[in-house]
């Protein structure tokens, strides 16, 4: 599988090249467009392995974090051929390799992998719900390509020490790294005048993906300057 | 100091790197990541000298910013603590962001929700537009920046520099800012039955020699464009 991602930083797209009967798992909602020999199943669990009931349970927990229930297998039959994914924001799209390893992402930030990553959801502990950005992340393991997108373009940044993000602007980081949620600028003034709110203060030795452009910030702004609606 | 601009024009984010001792300035809300060497204290946004005085004054300006000019009441300051520290700054809208150098005596003035942040050596203060402003639904408030060091200015779509000499005209929806050489007036782009029918409003007319920064899309005409689009 080779995924190319074109438009960046924009309006990213992801290209991804299937060899024959090789299989790619995407976000459900987000195919742009396809060969006709690429066929597709969907199931709430994303993998084959697994009974119904555990199926469902992924779906479920992915749905709480803000995903779709449902994730779709496009799969090249007979032939290799090519499948394109957008996400539904503005922005763009990182593509991963990933070796026995594993990353957690934003909430929404997962667009498409190969079948042989997992994807589970983690709770993210009740300080990042008051973060604004969704209780539970996802978490990836395993080996292949993970493509994910952001907000805004997309940052890569190696941490070997001790790094604050807003957390608005967290797309995702590799599990050598360990965070904790404090106040911004870490007294009460700069945390309640300073427009932050809290930040994400991380700590270890690892990638961190950053996107220059907050949701709920965007959001607040616009939506300010509407007229009310009933 | 170290300031450079990435992911232009859309998504602008402005990358400063500090020195032990040296302080950025940012309006509130635009902290995207920082080093962790970097201490923080947030301020009234407005420039006092610490005197009593001075900082009636502040407080009276950042309210003047607050409610007159959209602006937030609060700035950020980030004073490095230790060499080679990184603060990451940008806007809540989607678009440019640019870096000026500013020089002893040299002024520009931006709109009000066109400032982004500032080397602790620029001066920010706030000066009426005219009572004509009020009309074209930009705000009638600018922001005069003067003094020496980085500013960062940041826009609606992207940002198109323009040298002027002589005369141009602008949309004031479109205008971020200018140099200080530059005189404007605010008229009309045609006649009565043109601002009526033409959907060109009011615009600002320039003369002199000096820079002119103006943006690629009119936030008032993407909401008005936007809001009848958007469901019940």
């Amino acid at each position: 599988m080779q995924i190319q991602v074109h438009h960046r930083p924009s309006y990213a797209l992801a290209e991804v090249l299937l060899e024959a009967e090789e299989t790619v798992v995407a976000e459900g909602g987000a195919m742009v467009s396809q060969d006709t020999h690429v066929t597709l199943t969907t199931s709430a669990s994303g993998d084959k392995k697994g009974g119904m009931m555990k199926g469902l349970m992924k779906g479920l927990k992915r749905a709480l974090a803000g995903e779709s229930f449902f994730q779709n297998r496009f799969t090249a039959n007979g032939a290799p051929g090519h499948v394109t994914f957008a996400p539904t924001m503005q922005g763009d799209i990182v593509v991963h390799e990933m070796t026995q390893s594993t990353v957690m992402l934003q909430s929404t930030a997962y667009l498409c992998g190969s079948p042989d990553i997992v994807l589970d959801t983690k709770w993210g502990g009740a300080k990042t719900f008051f973060g604004g950005e969704g209780l539970i992340m996802l978490k990836a393991s395993g080996s292949g390509l993970l493509a994910f997108n952001s907000f805004g373009a997309i940052k890569e940044i190696e941490v070997d020490g001790e790094f604050i993000v807003d957390t608005g602007h967290i797309v995702a980081f590799e599990d050598g790294l360990t965070f904790k949620v404090t106040k911004f600028g870490g007294g009460w003034k700069s945390f309640i005048f300073g427009g932050e709110g809290l930040v994400c203060s991380f700590s270890g030795k690892g990638k961190l993906w950053i996107q220059t452009r907050n949701a709920a910030g965007f959001g607040q702004l616009l939506g300010s300057q509407l007229p009310p609606r009933d | 100091m170290k300031v450079e601009v990435e992911s232009r024009p859309s998504y602008g984010m402005a990358v400063v790197t500090l020195n032990k001792g040296e302080t950025f300035i940012s309006e509130s809300g635009a902290m995207v990541a920082m080093s962790s060497g970097l201490s923080v204290d947030t301020k009234f946004n407005g420039t006092g000298d610490g005197s009593f005085m001075g900082k009636m004054k502040a407080i009276l300006v950042g309210m003047a910013r607050k409610f007159l000019a959209g602006e937030s009441l609060f700035v950020n300051h980030f004073d490095a603590t230790q060499d080679g520290q990184q603060v990451m700054l940008a806007p809540s809208l989607v678009g440019d962001v640019e870096k000026l150098r500013m020089t002893e005596g040299r002024k520009v003035t931006v709109q009000a929700t066109s400032y982004l942040a500032s080397g602790k050596n620029i001066d920010v203060s706030l000066v009426w537009g005219g009572f004509s402003m009020l009309f074209g639904g930009e705000g009638a408030f600018f922001l005069e920046c003067t003094g020496k060091g980085p500013l960062l200015i940041n826009s609606f779509g992207a940002i198109e520099k323009i040298e002027v000499t002589g005369g141009y005209i602008v949309d004031t929806g479109h205008v971020v800012g200018w140099e200080g050489d530059l005189e404007y007036k605010i008229r009309k782009a045609g006649g009565w039955k043109s601002t009526l029918l033409s959907g060109e409003g009011l615009v600002l007319e320039f003369t002199g020699t000096g820079t002119l920064w103006l943006q690629t899309r009119n936030l008032g005409s993407f909401l008005r464009w936007i809001t009848p689009q958007l469901p019940n």
